[in-house]
């Protein structure tokens, strides 16, 4: 083997951390990953990570802890789409400061995938939601590109990150937007905000398993909205946000119906999260399908 | 675009905008059968150098009438590889070898019971003869062109399917590639395997093993930046 050298940004979701696994396996130590922490990452989740792909299979990695830098970028902003396109943009800009640090890098990889490819622009299809995976990294640096997964769909490439002997548990969880919790924070994204997202999810996650019931739904989530509404706690009044719950069963994605989930697990699942998440009063479950709604709020 | 898998067999899969495009692809990759979307504009060329073992048209909103209707280079039917047309690509198959192709009285949306007319058919191969399947048409192909027959038919649409076996040319006016098809699997199932004659030979083991080499390849041969900096 030769002595070039290859960088790869990864996100902490599964597309990367494949990528990165392939990688490891073709090129060995000539690979470097850059991990680029944004703070919108799931609860543990950046450690998950860390330790299947660093600890797991040797991957030099770089960690970069950016969480201030989104934050400050996000401040202000409310609009979907304009989130999405800063935090793509911020996650460029990170990497590229880092890529640079590392000089003589001469190829860059991304887990592209097929669905991205495919939604990024054919002569037929409008484009729904822009992927930050698609585009803009090489021109700006001038590496030349290898995107390994860009012939696979999602599940496939999952079934890959398997058999290269990443965990199981990484590889088949729940699907995860690129702009993580940012887009899971209806409006502007603060601290606060995403802490009470970040930790009623952890609870929805937790109550899902141990009902046994990660199998039987596809994806499920809550969503932070920009509404506060008035409760009593205690003796008092308290005026707090609202918690949307999101939970759909589907087969591929590409319609779904809203999970018919146990009464009793939705009332722990309640009754948890405003005891443990400060700043939250009330719940709400999102009872539509899509179409006509997404499976994201955003 | 990167083609791998240079030594299995393949489906190509033509995309006229239908918003089921995808969904034909992944069910021929789950027989293990590998495949790719591509456009509807993919050369000739494209077309013989990617070598697939069968072509499928996708749906599409279009009228095949509409002055934007997206087309095909009829000399695709000239290749000698067996073509199955969905939906719009059937309506598309049907115009342009000279059947006749008008405009429904009542769009047909949603499930259809459809009775198979040619039970030798390899695409209904071991299928019933009354099945349930998935309509979403305007337009329907009324006169079939010539060297086909009707395959099968339904109440609303009296060419639910047809087929010109010698040139291995198939067509269905429903959609196969969604579950609500019941035996739609079976029927894209027929067509690569039975029809095409394609292997089942796409494993992710070998999708390792490609895709390593392809790297190693690309990364081995790579001159540095510096040097071509220097170069240049």
């Amino acid at each position: 083997m030769g002595t070039k050298k290859v960088i790869l940004g990864i996100s902490g979701g599964v597309d990367s951390s494949v990528t990165a696994a392939l990688l490891q396996r073709a090129v060995g130590d000539q690979l470097t990953a850059i991990f680029v922490d944004h703070g919108l990452l799931r609860k543990n989740e950046a450690d998950q990570v860390m330790a299947a792909l660093a600890d797991g299979l040797g991957i030099k990695i770089v960690k970069v802890d950016a969480s201030e830098r989104f934050l400050t970028a996000l401040q202000g902003v409310a609009e979907p789409e304009q989130k999405r396109k800063i935090i793509g943009r911020e996650f460029v800009a990170v990497f590229n400061d880092e890529a640079r640090k590392l000089k003589d890098a001469d190829f860059l990889a991304q887990g592209t995938l097929y669905t991205d490819v495919i939604e990024s622009g054919t002569d037929t299809a409008q484009t729904i939601k822009s992927h930050h995976n698609v585009g803009g990294l090489p021109k700006e640096l001038g590496f030349e590109l290898i995107e390994p997964l860009r012939t696979l769909f999602k599940d496939e490439a999952r079934a890959l990150g398997e058999q290269l002997g990443l965990p199981h548990d990484l590889v088949w969880r729940q699907p995860f937007p690129g702009p993580g919790l940012g887009i899971r924070v209806l409006g502007e994204v603060t601290p606060e905000k995403l802490a009470i997202v970040r930790e009623s999810d952890a609870i929805l996650r937790e109550e899902i398993k141990k009902a046994g019931l990660t199998k039987d739904v596809w994806q499920y989530f809550t969503v932070l909205t920009n509404m506060k509404s008035v409760g009593v706690m205690g003796d008092g009044r308290t005026y707090d946000y609202a918690v949307g719950i999101r939970a759909v069963t589907s087969i591929d994605g590409m319609t779904a119906d809203f999970a018919k989930l146990p009464w009793e697990v939705l009332q722990t699942v309640s009754t948890r999260i405003v005891n443990e998440v400060d700043h939250v009063n009330r719940i709400l479950y999102d009872v539509t399908s899509k179409p006509p709604s997404t499976i994201e709020w955003e | 675009m990167t083609t791998q898998a240079v030594d299995v067999d393949k489906i190509l899969v033509l995309d006229f905008g239908s918003q089921y495009n995808q969904l034909i692809t992944r069910r021929i990759r789950e027989l293990g059968i590998y495949s790719e979307l591509r456009s509807h504009q993919m050369s000739i060329a494209e077309i013989k150098a990617f070598n697939p073992k069968g072509i499928i048209f996708s749906g599409g909103p279009n009228s095949v009438y509409a002055t934007d209707a997206f087309k095909v280079d009829p000399a695709i039917f000239k290749l000698g590889i067996p073509i199955l047309g969905i939906c719009y690509g059937m309506q598309l198959m049907a115009n342009e070898l000279g059947g006749t192709v008008s405009a429904a009285d009542d769009s047909e949306y949603g499930r259809a019971a459809i009775t198979v007319t040619d039970e030798q058919s390899l695409l209904f191969q071991d299928l019933p003869t009354t099945q349930t399947v998935w309509m979403s048409h305007g337009d329907k192909v009324t006169t079939v062109p010539t060297g086909f027959k009707v395959i099968a038919t339904s109440e609303n649409c009296p060419v639910a399917a047809m087929a010109d076996e010698a040139r291995q040319f198939y067509a269905l006016q429903f959609h196969p590639e969604v579950r609500h098809s019941e035996f739609g699997n079976q029927m894209l199932a027929n067509f690569a395997k039975q029809v095409c004659g394609a292997q089942a030979n796409w494993t992710m083991a070998d999708f390792i093993e490609r895709q390593v080499a392809e790297i190693r390849e690309q990364v081995g041969d790579k001159k540095s930046n510096s040097w071509d900096f220097r170069r240049g």
